[in-house]
């Protein structure tokens, strides 16, 4: 399938085949270790010893991994958690984003340039987990899913890129509408929104990833296990060894599966969410988008 | 995972690693045993031991250190607790886990029968290793602490804690008054000296036997070598230039990362104290103040040199390191000693050939060596400050968690219900289904893993009963051999605060020097930081807690 | 300011956001002057003046982790920054969609691999047991000797990050280019620019901005580099290659609880941050680029 517009002139053969050695190179950097962290997942006890650890191919694959982590239903229910949080926080992250990164992209807004200092210090000074943590049990937060959303909400550095990205919008766009006679609301939603759907694609990429690998926040504030979201659970099988002696303890499925196939099946389970979700988000990363609604 | 049995084990796994925590070796462990009976250094009044009855182990043994063995489900078990232990109420615990959650209590029909059975709302908030030291001071400072909370790890201002938010468990537990709890007078004294600070119990022990490290080593090499039986270093030396054949991808050493290339092992074996030593002045002396230690660095300096460990060697995680020896690929490594039976099994999955044992320490230039023994107990389970009804209500549930091994209260928290967590197999002995382990991994007692308190410790191994009789002999060879760490009991505010990091610095300095990247004079100036940075300021607080215990004992 | 009125509505959101869990918590930091034991809490933990600052730069180990942190950084910026801008550019060159979209969605994968097992995978690979030593070992040649190498340690972790972020790194790079009109390249084309004139003149102006504002943040981060990959490996090595700021406050503050020096050293590390951003700002203003803020 080639795309290639009508000016473009056919490229040479030798930069051809020099791109493709280099993609070939780094597709193979990067799938190799993926396979074998997923070979990994499915092998034995014997063959992870044998092999010191990671293994290419399974000799004799088992998805014993798996139905570790998966039986009880406990994992399941964390992925529903984790799914509902990061919908709903990668929205709520975005508008708020969103909302401050515009206000303070445009040029002459009240205040905008303290209040941008304001968020850049963010950068570089933490706060401490104790003090947030009287901070969100002052606000009765303890508990709550609201813990897992609300004390992350908003990363300086999102709004330090969709700032940036705002501030790219020709003036003369914005202008136009303006002379159109479009109020500021109606520029923001119909021009400049529709203007920035990858930088919203981005940056909603990193929330959505952010929240999706959060622990943290449910480890401090969550202590009823049942709310817990899902990376939070799959620390734990991670952990999960054998049983400690004094009590080995027999059971129907057996041998347990080997403590680094469960650390590579996580991975695996928590990778494939992201793995599904992120070709819809590449559509908003084609060529011209701005063109078009420039010419539209 | 084994949970270690430092109490202050140096916990070094950043958030989230998938690695197991390595306590370090006796020397460095701020905290790491105590010594049998009446000599310890300093305790006030701990309970009294009063044996339990239950049914008798295919091998007895003992409460000074020698853990009863079963390889059979006893079939008449006994009923340890006779009322329910609460009034209906919520009781919360904060406790360390090594287990996936269990699942939700709305389904879950263990944690149902539990709770049921304790009288109580059991609601543990339940934290694994690598977190541990972000949540303890978190929760520390919150404001709510829980009914039951564990210390394990750095607890700045430990005392100041204890007395300040804790309840004094002395005159509930001291003396004959644990006769109204009869499982926990059932732990063997050793368990309760951690527990005791300023001459006051303070905690509720984990019961983790006696033992502390051991060296693990593929025994049939050694049989096939000729040398079953290692007297000296000379031995071991020659045996290990034997036994390592790098080109076939098998070195004979290997080392967790902080365990400085099996250091704790070889100071036993030129008999360096445990920890610390006191003389008869009450004069504490490091084990790393010792020319013993300075011996074995240069030892295993000479085993380095020599290409004798495996090239990851000191930076492999625990994890890694079993998997080199079930695999083959080293032939000796130091771990936990209570690694036994899980390496056991895995040896008998992965390499059925191996025959897997523990060196007994030999002495350098022959003769018998020493063995540093444990602390005892995984932790201190402390109780939050509350009315005597209260107290005396969270001790009963205490006294059903220690239920001894043959007690139907054992029974039911570590096989949960019939038909539903387990099923009986052919001769009588309990399998969990595949319900019962997701149901039961609450870390109240499952699998052994009982962070609020838990019975003594036992091996228990239907599978395997030659391991049951192998760890047998194991220890009986070992105890005598053991020697107690006189600072357990004894609180030193700079070991609570500075313990952790003395002990990396001892990782960090004595490390590169057996590597050969520094020179063995380093070892001079490394001992000179670690006095100055804390190690004199621990020796004068010991020093002072000991005389002040001791007057106060002859008064 | 009434004029204003929708934009400040806009923003009060993200303000409060700030003012709650970040300024009202951030006032914590006190501790950094106080022997700080939680169960007391702030109002009543001894204040002990800069005694916590005194400690860490009286301590010769700070000053090593410094060196090292800069020395990571400094290689990161050099071989780590650029590759993913370099990766963008190559992607875009692509002429069929599938292809691109293709790599583009393998190559961001390694992203989400934890530090524990990108470094096992590094060990099983250039580790002294490693495939490739044991491989020289069996032809009776000199084994590499990467990992466990002081002098090659901060080469490798610098690796290890190509590896893990590059992919990750091109998805920013990526959404800029797509705003770049294609006319421009069309006229361009008309014109007769040729492939590279196209790439010079309009390509890589369009990635200035964004390359120079992530640069700055960049350097806000000299003194921060990953903890947990360092932490992982350090011990192969020792501290003295690989001791870093976060691995020094881990050792000599969290592991024992003692906030105080911990929130010093990061009170430091964001001090040295702000004045080196507010610097590079201020430089990128000289040579007529906006920079992160004006």
């Amino acid at each position: 399938m080639s795309t290639r517009p009508m000016w473009m002139e056919r490229p040479r053969p030798s930069t051809q085949v020099i791109k493709a050695i280099i993609l070939v190179v780094v597709v193979l950097l990067v799938v190799l270790p993926f396979v074998s962290i997923i070979a990994t997942s499915l092998a034995s006890q014997k063959q992870v010893a044998e092999s010191g650890g990671l293994v290419i191919l399974p000799t004799h694959p088992t998805l014993g991994a798996y139905q570790d982590i998966f039986q009880g239903g406990v994992v399941t229910r964390a992925i529903i958690v984790s799914g509902g949080i990061t919908v709903v926080g990668t929205l709520l992250s975005l508008i708020v984003t969103a909302a401050l990164a515009y206000a303070l992209s445009r040029p002459g807004v009240f205040a905008a340039r303290p209040v941008l200092l304001l968020v850049l210090a963010t950068l570089f000074f933490a706060p401490g987990i104790i003090p947030v943590y009287l901070v969100v049990k002052e606000l009765g937060l303890l508990g709550t899913y609201a813990s897992l959303i609300l004390p992350v909400l908003v990363g300086a550095f999102n709004v330090v890129v969709m700032r940036a990205f705002f501030m790219g919008i020709p003036q003369e766009v914005l202008d136009s509408a303006r002379i159109d006679g479009a109020s500021e609301v109606t520029t923001l939603t119909r021009i400049v929104l529709p203007l920035s759907k990858a930088v919203m694609a981005v940056i909603g990429l990193f929330y959505a990833v952010s929240y999706w690998n959060a622990f943290f926040q449910a480890l401090l504030y969550l202590n009823n296990t049942a709310m817990w979201p899902l990376q939070l659970v799959l620390r734990l099988y991670v952990l999960q060894g054998e049983p400690l002696p004094g009590s080995t303890i027999a059971n129907e499925a057996g041998v347990p599966p080997p403590a680094e196939s469960i650390q590579m099946a996580v991975v695996v389970i928590a990778t494939i969410p992201i793995l599904i979700v992120y070709p819809f988000l590449q559509r908003y990363f084609s060529r011209g988008v701005l063109t078009g609604a420039i010419k539209g | 995972m084994n949970d270690k049995i430092s109490r202050r084990t140096l916990l070094r796994r950043g958030a989230g690693l998938g690695l197991a925590a390595t306590a370090l070796p006796g020397a460095l462990a701020a905290c790491a045993g105590s010594l049998p009976g009446a000599t310890s250094g300093g305790t006030g009044r701990l309970p009294n031991y009063i044996a339990a009855k239950v049914p008798k182990p295919d091998e007895p043994g003992n409460h000074t250190g020698l853990a009863s063995g079963y390889w059979h489900y006893p079939t008449d078990l006994v009923k340890s607790v006779p009322e329910v232990p609460g009034s209906g109420g919520d009781v919360t615990a904060l406790v360390i886990t090594y287990s996936p959650p269990p699942s939700p209590l709305s389904g879950n029909q263990y944690w149902q029968e539990l709770n049921r059975r304790l009288g109580v709302n059991l609601q543990p908030d339940v934290v694994d290793e690598g977190d541990w030291q972000s949540k303890l001071p978190t929760v520390m400072a919150s404001g709510n602490l829980p009914d039951f909370i564990l210390l394990f790890g750095s607890v700045p201002q430990e005392l100041a804690f204890l007395e300040d938010k804790c309840e004094d468990l002395t005159p509930y537990l001291a003396g004959d008054a644990v006769r109204q709890y009869p499982n926990l007078a059932n732990i063997p004294t050793y368990a309760w000296i951690p527990t005791s600070l300023g001459g006051r119990i303070y905690g509720l022990p984990q019961d983790r036997g006696r033992m502390g490290d051991g060296m693990f080593i593929q025994q049939n090499l050694a049989d096939q070598a000729g040398m079953s039986q290692l007297k000296n270093t000379d031995d071991f030396t020659r045996l290990m230039q034997e036994l390592n054949q790098p080109k076939h991808g098998r070195w004979a050493m290997g080392a967790a990362v902080n365990s400085i290339y099996n250091l704790g092992f070889f100071q036993q074996v030129f008999g360096v104290p445990n920890n610390w030593s006191v003389d008869k002045n009450g004069k504490f002396t490091s084990a790393l103040e010792t020319d013993g230690t300075r011996e074995a660095v240069s030892y295993l300096r000479q085993l380095f040199q020599k290409g004798l460990f495996h090239p990851e060697a000191n930076n492999m995680t625990t994890d890694q390191a079993k998997n080199a020896f079930y695999g083959g690929q080293i032939t000796v490594y130091q771990d936990g000693f209570s690694a036994f039976q899980t390496t056991w099994h895995a040896v008998a999955a992965v390499n059925p050939g191996f025959k897997t044992r523990v060196i007994v320490p030999f002495a350098s230039s022959g003769g018998r060596g020493s063995y540093y023994l444990g602390a005892g107990t995984f932790g201190v389970t402390a109780l939050k400050k509350a009315s005597k009804k209260r107290i005396e209500e969270l001790l009963r549930v205490a006294n059903f968690l220690a239920a001894p091994f043959g007690t139907e209260e054992y029974f039911f928290i570590n096989n949960g219900i019939e038909g539903v967590d387990y099923t009986l197999d052919a001769h009588g002995n309990p399998l969990i289904t595949q319900r019962g382990q997701a149901e039961m991994t609450l870390p109240i007692g499952y699998g052994g893993h009982d962070y609020i308190t838990g019975p003594p410790w036992v091996y228990v191994d239907t599978q395997y009963p030659d391991f049951v009789r192998t760890v047998h002999q194991e220890i009986e060879l070992q105890l005598p051999l053991g020697i107690a760490d006189p600072s357990v009991g004894l609180y030193s505010g700079t070991a609570a605060q500075q313990g952790a990091t003395l002990a990396q610095l001892a990782v960090d300095k004595i490390s590169p020097i057996v590597a050969g990247r520094a020179p063995m004079s380093s070892y001079g100036s490394f001992l000179q930081e670690w006095r100055s940075q804390g190690g004199d300021q621990m020796r004068k607080e010991y020093q002072q807690a000991f005389s002040s215990v001791h007057k106060r004992s002859r008064t | 300011m009434w004029r204003d009125r929708l934009m400040l509505v806009l923003m009060l959101p993200g303000i409060v956001y700030f003012l709650l869990f970040f300024y009202v918590p951030l006032l914590g930091n006190i501790v950094a002057f106080q022997d700080y034991v939680p169960f007391i809490g702030f109002a009543n933990s001894p204040f002990v003046g800069l005694q916590n600052f005194t400690e860490m730069f009286s301590d010769p180990d700070f000053w090593q982790a410094v060196v090292n942190t800069l020395e990571i950084s400094f290689l990161q910026l050099v071989f780590f920054f650029p590759a993913p801008i370099l990766l963008a550019l190559l992607l875009n060159t692509l002429i069929s969609t599938r292809i691109r979209r293709l790599v583009q969605s393998v190559v961001y994968l390694p992203h989400f691999i934890s530090w524990v097992i990108i470094v096992a995978i590094f060990e099983q690979i250039l580790g002294g047991a490693g495939v490739i030593d044991q491989m020289l070992r069996d032809h009776g040649m000199q084994t590499l000797n990467i990992i466990g190498n002081p002098a090659m340690f901060k080469p490798l972790v610098t690796s290890q990050v190509i590896w893990q972020g590059t992919g990750w790194g091109t998805v920013i790079f990526l959404a800029v280019l797509t705003n770049v009109d294609v006319d421009l390249y069309e006229a361009a084309a008309v014109d007769g620019a040729s492939n590279w004139r196209r790439m010079r003149h309009i390509t890589l102006p369009s990635l200035k901005s964004i390359t120079i504002l992530l640069l700055i943040l960049q350097l806000g981060n000299v003194l921060n580099v990953n903890f947990q990959q360092i932490l992982l490996q350090r011990d192969s090595v020792g501290p003295q290659a690989a001791e870093v700021l976060n691995t020094f406050v881990y050792y000599h503050g969290i592991v024992n609880g003692d906030w105080g020096l911990s929130t010093a050293v990061g009170l430091v590390q964001g001090v040295v941050g702000a004045i080196l951003v507010i610097g590079a700002n201020k430089l990128a203003h000289v040579f007529g680029e906006p920079g992160i803020y004006q």
